[in-house]
Formats: structure tokens, C-alpha cells, sequence
């Protein structure tokens, strides 16, 4: 298995880089600036983070009938209104809603001028979207 | 009394100075707010970690 993950964050996205085996460790840490304002709250109110999981070794030329998809995890975003820190083992689900496996998460909110212990650089904004 | 060239040439440079350390220190007192003066919001720093599946 050749799994990646990609989500999408307010306004931001991120694919991570492929790794390896069936028991993946990822440690990718991604920091995003945000202004904190009701826009803000009410996608935090609204909102889940859902996160995808893919296999990239599936060769989806040579079987198209196969999938590439693992299946996702979805953490409720409203609980980072209560607390500053969260961290959880998530159940990833597939599409026929069989649990395919877990992941070890953890969102953080601190003010933008503390600096973190760890960090793999800031996030990237969703690129415009072409008509 | 009129001020000799050197004479507005030093006090331009003090005031240039004064100027410099009262913008750094506004700069300090904002970042530690976490304030951006452009438009009075509050930026916060949100995290995402992913460690490993299972």
C-alpha cells in the first residue's frame, strides 16, 4: 500500500507526501494563520475536517473497476470552540461505511505569536478555482 | 538663531531615530497582542497533525 492523505481546512488544502505499508506513520504537522472572526467561528460551529485517505499503488489504468480509495475520517470542528487542543484516534471509514482503520490526530489553536514545538511549515491557500 | 547645516543634519538624524524606536515598539506591543493594526482582528495560529494510521 502506497497511502497519502488530502483534506481541505477553511481556506486552505492539503495533499501530504505518499508513504508506505499498511501501518503508516505520517507525523506532518501543518500551521494555518487564520483571523479570528465570525466567519471563522461559524465554519468552526458548522463544520467537520474530513480527511482522505488513498492508495496510490492501485492502478487505475491497468483496473479501472478498482478503487484507490481507503476512506476518510471526520472530526467535528465545533469541539475546537470549547477546548484549544484536541488530540484522538479517529476510525477511518470507506465508502460502504466499513471501518478500514484508525488515525492519530491532533488540532491545535495558540496565538499567532507563539511559535510551536513542531512544525512542518505553514499551510498553502486553496488554489482559485478556473471557470 | 539660524542652524548651521550640520546642526539640522543631526537633529533630522535624532528625530529619524526617535521615529525608528517608537514604530519597533508599537510593532512589539502588536505582536504580542497578536493584533494586526490593518484591521483591528485577532489572528490565531490553528494546527493540524497527523501522526499515523493504524
Amino acid at each position: 500500500m502506497l497511502p497519502f492523505f488530502s483534506y481541505d481546512f477553511y481556506t486552505f488544502e492539503y495533499r501530504s507526501a505518499t508513504t508506505n505499508g499498511n501501518n503508516p506513520i505520517f507525523d506532518v504537522t501543518k500551521r494555518y494563520e487564520l483571523e479570528y472572526n465570525q466567519d471563522l467561528i461559524d465554519y468552526l460551529k458548522n463544520q467537520f475536517l474530513k480527511i482522505d485517505f488513498i492508495d496510490e499503488s492501485v492502478d487505475l489504468v491497468a483496473s479501472p473497476d478498482a478503487s484507490d480509495y481507503i476512506g476518510s475520517c471526520r472530526i467535528p470542528l465545533k469541539e475546537m470552540l470549547e477546548k484549544e487542543h484536541l488530540s484522538n484516534v479517529y476510525p477511518i471509514f470507506n465508502e460502504k461505511n466499513m471501518q478500514m482503520g484508525t488515525v492519530d490526530i491532533s488540532l491545535q489553536f495558540y496565538n499567532a505569536n507563539i511559535k510551536p514545538l513542531t512544525d512542518t511549515g505553514y499551510g498553502q491557500p486553496k488554489q482559485a478555482q478556473t471557470l | 538663531m539660524r542652524k548651521s547645516l550640520g546642526e539640522a543634519m543631526k537633529w533630522l538624524k535624532m528625530k529619524q531615530e526617535v521615529n525608528d524606536k517608537q514604530a519597533e515598539d508599537m510593532r512589539a506591543v502588536n505582536q504580542k497582542l497578536a493584533f494586526d493594526p490593518r484591521s483591528n482582528v485577532v489572528k490565531k495560529n490553528f494546527e493540524i497533525t497527523v501522526k499515523k494510521c493504524s
